[in-house]
């Protein structure tokens, strides 16, 4: 093929440049290469004569005689003829499926020009004359050689008959060669040696048969048959021979044809990744980063493209499912590729044409080409392992259809569904019950909790809620009211510390309280140590065995125990059954009473006071998690019960670790100690004030007298007590309790009937304590004993201004002017570092001003008021 | 397929479960339950660091222990295969239900069908035809 008949063959062997006349090998037609470079123009060249015998040759007149009778003088000869004709086409024939042997010549004329030292081609024209003679029977111009040599023709049968002879005997002793040939080749060569051989041969019978007539012609020309003519000879002899050599070549071609397409597809591939590359270097030249879209090729894609292409096919291959699409991709690639490199063929040679590469330069790229190939297989080989391994890996799913797992994933949800989520939380009831008792109720009353009865209920959580806060208020209310109009108060106290065992009052009772203070009213003093006295019980008998403080192991394993107990006590809250079932009631009841007795066993509250000191119940409130337990404890144990609780408390005061270890707070705050007393402390505040703060706001004047001058009596220095803060949070606790009731009784909501006495006792009391208190009123000021300046300094000061507003509350002008007097230094120094900017922030000044309000205000006087 | 009709399909074959404190038990399961109880025979239980092993001749573990179960390979080919032929029969008796007039109600037993379809069939056979 040429396109542009321009010359297409694009390799051929080395060895043939010069031969070759780029004319397609076993082309079955005559292929005339009349443009091509090695035809050397001699036959224009030639002059030609000899024309005259041309009528004679070509059968221009004369009459056809039986000169041209081969056939008939073939079958004179038939019987050594046929011989040699089989053995010939024996030759022949098994050499009819031939692969030819690349050596073979391209080109028909070449063929002359074998220089392989197998060839049988006259080299000489020795060889060549002595078969002379037998070809001349056969040559089909009979009559010139009669005409012309008359001589040869008279000894012409007998030399015609030599010459047949010899002929035979030639053609035997050709025969023979040939065979033996024939077998050294077929043993060292392939078979297209003995075919061309054949061939060679037959042409050699023609050369000479040529050549004796030309002889008999006497012509001078030494012409070289026309190099066409020969092979296509007429003679029908060989027209079989012929055919078979065509067949073969036939099939050689088609053979060779495959194999050179495959050739050349690879050829083109090469080249057209060679001129790819080219094309996208000089782009890239020209262009610089170029777009790969903006190509000026006429071309198709480039390589750059392809592997874009590639890359995306890389990318999809991670995203989705690589095996499928890969198969798919892949072979389509390929194939996508082959055609678009067999379509770029022409191109890439016209390109190269052009571009004038140099071979080194196309070599180069060649290989680079190849890699690229190489690597391409590479990669889809990579592809395609990994795919069959996520194949071999998901050969088992969608055993659960999508339906399956709604179904599951349905039954899973509609468990987690419920109306209230709080439902069953326990942590959820208690924080609300915490909330209600801080925002709702500030009465303690047993918070019940309730599990599962958020079914049915509407309106979720708050529904129950609300209900169970109406239902306490109820049941607070109408305790109060049986308080109230019940029992009398100092009957509902008879007995609240236990009985009276032992001796009588009258035979010289054992003093508890030792009340000594001259200079107080004799009367009501004694009459509150006697109710003091009275409250705190005849416990103390004679016979009180003295015993060690609790250790602490004994503690913490009392403390656990006591633990144990208020989570079945709180249980039994929660499981209390229905009211309506009595029996199952009454079962409850004394099961719930036999716990809180052990509660209060466990407690050691009536344990007598000089048992131990520290009181076995002081001893269970010193670690941390007594302290927190009382809260707890307390809610099931009834008031009665409570104020004999506190009653202890404020008796054994002063031997509460709390107490004795204040003064550490005073030191400096990063101790261990300071950081560990610190935290008892908070503690104290945060859980056992707490809980018997509702106790003590019920209570009665007379019983708060007698709990304040208890705690005056049994302490050695009321005013250390003063001085720590779980001592000042009692103290003020007490003090506006008094406060509360006096004016409950002033405003007339709750009238009493010993109202008179009890304030009497009462002013009593506190001027009591005032007077013990009275020339420390500054060292209670936390700022005044610490001598560094802690932070939050007036934060700590705070209580103490509260305490001492309450004091004066209660205090009369008397005790006012003493107040005044005594901290009129604090109260000017606060407000003037307020005023005068004397402070760190704003804070600070506010805080200032706002205790010493406190204060002033419970005097009737403000800070503004104070100009200095 | 849900979960538990592959365990009750695994019936007699091998196992080996794990349960929830890492405890491995490879036997052949006898039965099961809705629970995922299952008993087994024949058992090599190991503990969880895997290196102390006992032979029991059958055991019987609670289905809220296990971790997982895992079944061969075998099993799962012959679920597979018959879930394919099972899909198939649906389409083709569902498709045969739809030319034959819907009767509002899939997977009705083939014999149900044949007993009814005759009739019917013949009737729409002659619509078709």
């Amino acid at each position: 093929m040429s396109f542009f008949g321009c010359q297409t063959i694009i390799w051929r062997t080395s060895g043939r440049g010069s031969e070759t006349g780029g004319a397609h090998e076993n082309e079955d037609v005559a292929v005339y290469t009349w443009g091509e470079e090695s035809y050397d123009g001699l036959g224009d060249a030639l002059l030609e004569g000899g024309d005259d015998l041309n009528d004679e040759t070509f059968g221009g007149g004369g009459s056809v005689g039986k000169d041209f009778d081969f056939a008939g003088q073939t079958n004179l000869l038939e019987p050594e003829i046929a011989q040699g004709k089989a053995s010939a086409l024996e030759g022949a024939r098994p050499q009819s499926v031939v692969e030819q042997h690349p050596r073979v010549q391209h080109s028909l004329e070449s063929i002359w020009n074998d220089k392989s030292p197998f060839s049988v081609l006259p080299r000489e024209n020795g060889a060549a004359s002595r078969r002379e003679p037998p070809m001349s029977q056969f040559s089909p111009f009979p009559e010139s050689p009669v005409l012309h040599q008359p001589n040869a023709s008279q000894g012409g049968p007998r030399t015609l008959q030599e010459i047949e002879v010899e002929m035979r005997a030639a053609a035997q002793r050709q025969q023979n060669a040939l065979r033996l040939q024939q077998e050294e080749d077929q043993l060292l060569q392939e078979q297209a040696y003995q075919r061309r051989l054949a061939f060679q041969q037959e042409r050699e019978r023609e050369q000479n048969r040529l050549q004796m007539m030309q002889l008999r012609e006497h012509s001078q020309h030494q012409r070289t048959p026309p190099p066409r003519m020969l092979p296509v000879s007429q003679s029908p002899r060989f027209v079989d021979q012929r055919q078979m050599m065509l067949l073969q070549q036939q099939e050689e071609h088609q053979h060779q044809l495959r194999l050179q397409q495959e050739h050349l597809q690879e050829q083109l591939r090469m080249e057209e990744l060679e001129r790819q590359l080219r094309a996208q270097q000089i782009s890239q030249l020209n262009q610089g980063p170029t777009h790969f879209s903006h190509r000026r090729q006429p071309s198709g894609p480039t390589i750059a493209e392809l592997q874009a292409l590639q890359q995306q096919q890389h990318l999809r291959q991670r995203s989705q499912s690589p095996a499928y699409r890969d198969f798919n991709v892949a072979p389509q690639n390929s194939a996508q590729l082959q055609q678009r490199l067999l379509a770029e063929l022409a191109q890439v040679e016209y390109m190269r044409d052009f571009q004038g590469a140099t071979q080194a330069e196309q070599e180069a790229l060649r290989a680079e080409a190849m890699r690229k190939i190489v690597e391409a297989e590479r990669m889809e080989d990579k592809r395609r392992r990994k795919a069959a391994k996520i194949a071999h890996m998901s050969r088992y799913n969608d055993l659960m259809t999508q339906s399956d797992k709604d179904f599951i994933t349905r039954i899973q949800v509609s468990q987690l569904v419920t109306p209230d989520p709080y439902a069953d939380d326990f942590y959820a009831q208690v924080y609300g019950a915490i909330l209600r008792s801080r925002m709702g109720l500030q009465t303690q009353d047993e918070r019940v909790i309730k599990f599962g009865t958020g079914g049915g209920v509407g309106l979720g959580p708050n529904a129950m809620q609300r209900m169970e806060q109406q239902v306490e208020r109820i049941v607070s209310n109408a305790r109060r009211r049986e308080e109230e109009k019940g029992l009398h108060s100092l009957h509902s106290l008879q007995g609240a510390l236990g009985k009276t065992s032992g001796r009588s009052y009258k035979a010289a009772p054992r003093q508890l309280l030792q009340v000594d203070d001259p200079s107080t009213n004799e009367g009501a003093a004694k009459e509150a140590a006697k109710l003091s006295h009275e409250t705190l019980g005849f416990a103390q008998t004679s016979n009180v065995v003295r015993k060690d403080p609790l250790t602490r192991r004994e503690v913490l394993t009392i403390l656990e125990g006591l633990y144990d107990v208020v989570l079945k006590v709180e249980q039994l809250r929660r499981d209390q059954p229905n009211s309506e079932d009595d029996e199952a009631t009454r079962e409850w009841q004394t099961e719930f009473d036999d716990m809180v007795e052990q509660l209060w066993d466990g407690l050691r509250v009536l344990v007598p006071l000089e048992t131990s000191n520290p009181h076995p119940f002081v001893s269970l409130m010193a670690p941390s998690k007594g302290k927190k337990l009382l809260p707890r404890l307390t809610r099931h144990i009834g008031s009665s019960r409570m104020l004999t609780l506190i009653t202890l408390l404020v008796a054994c005061f002063t031997q509460l670790d709390v107490v004795r270890q204040a003064p550490v707070l005073d030191g400096p705050d990063d101790t261990a100690e300071y950081a560990e007393v610190d935290r008892q402390t908070q503690a104290f505040l945060g859980s056992v004030l707490q809980s018997i703060l509702p106790v003590v706001a019920g209570l009665e004047l007379h019983v708060v007298t007698a709990l304040f001058g208890l705690l005056i009596d049994r302490s050695p220095d009321v005013a250390d007590v003063a001085r720590t803060r779980p001592g000042l949070a009692l103290l003020t606790l007490f003090l506006s309790r008094v406060e509360v009731v006096k004016q409950a009784w002033a405003s007339g909501a709750e009238a009493a009937p010993t109202a008179e006495a009890a304030l009497e006792q009462w002013q009593a009391v506190f001027n009591h304590f005032f007077l013990l208190l009275t020339p420390h009123l500054l060292s209670l000021f936390p700022s005044s004993r610490i001598n560094g300046a802690s932070l939050a300094i007036d934060m700590l000061d705070q209580p103490v201004w509260q305490f001492l507003a309450a004091l004066a509350l209660q205090a009369v002008p008397e005790q006012h002017q003493v107040l005044v007097t005594s901290l009129r230094e604090k109260v000017l120094e606060n407000v003037l570092s307020a005023n005068k900017g004397w402070v760190a922030d704003e804070e600070e000044r506010r805080t200032k001003l706002a205790n010493v309000d406190l204060f002033l205000h419970a005097l009737g006087l403000d800070s503004s008021l104070i100009t200095v | 397929m849900l979960p538990l009709s592959l365990l009750n399909a695994a019936q007699n074959k091998p196992m080996l479960v794990e349960l929830k404190n890492g405890e491995t038990f490879n036997g052949h399961l006898v039965n099961c339950d809705n629970f995922m109880n299952i008993t087994l025979r024949e058992v090599y239980q190991t503990n969880s660091e895997g290196d102390r092993f006992w032979k029991l001749k059958e055991c019987y573990i609670r289905g809220s222990t296990i971790k997982y179960l895992r079944v061969p390979d075998t099993l799962l080919d012959a679920v597979k295969e018959e879930q394919n032929r099972a899909r198939d029969a649906g389409r083709g008796a569902r498709g045969a239900f739809v030319s034959g007039g819907n009767r509002g109600g899939r997977g009705a037993p083939s014999r149900a069908r044949g007993g009814r379809g005759g009739p019917m069939r013949g009737g729409r056979g002659r619509g078709r035809g």
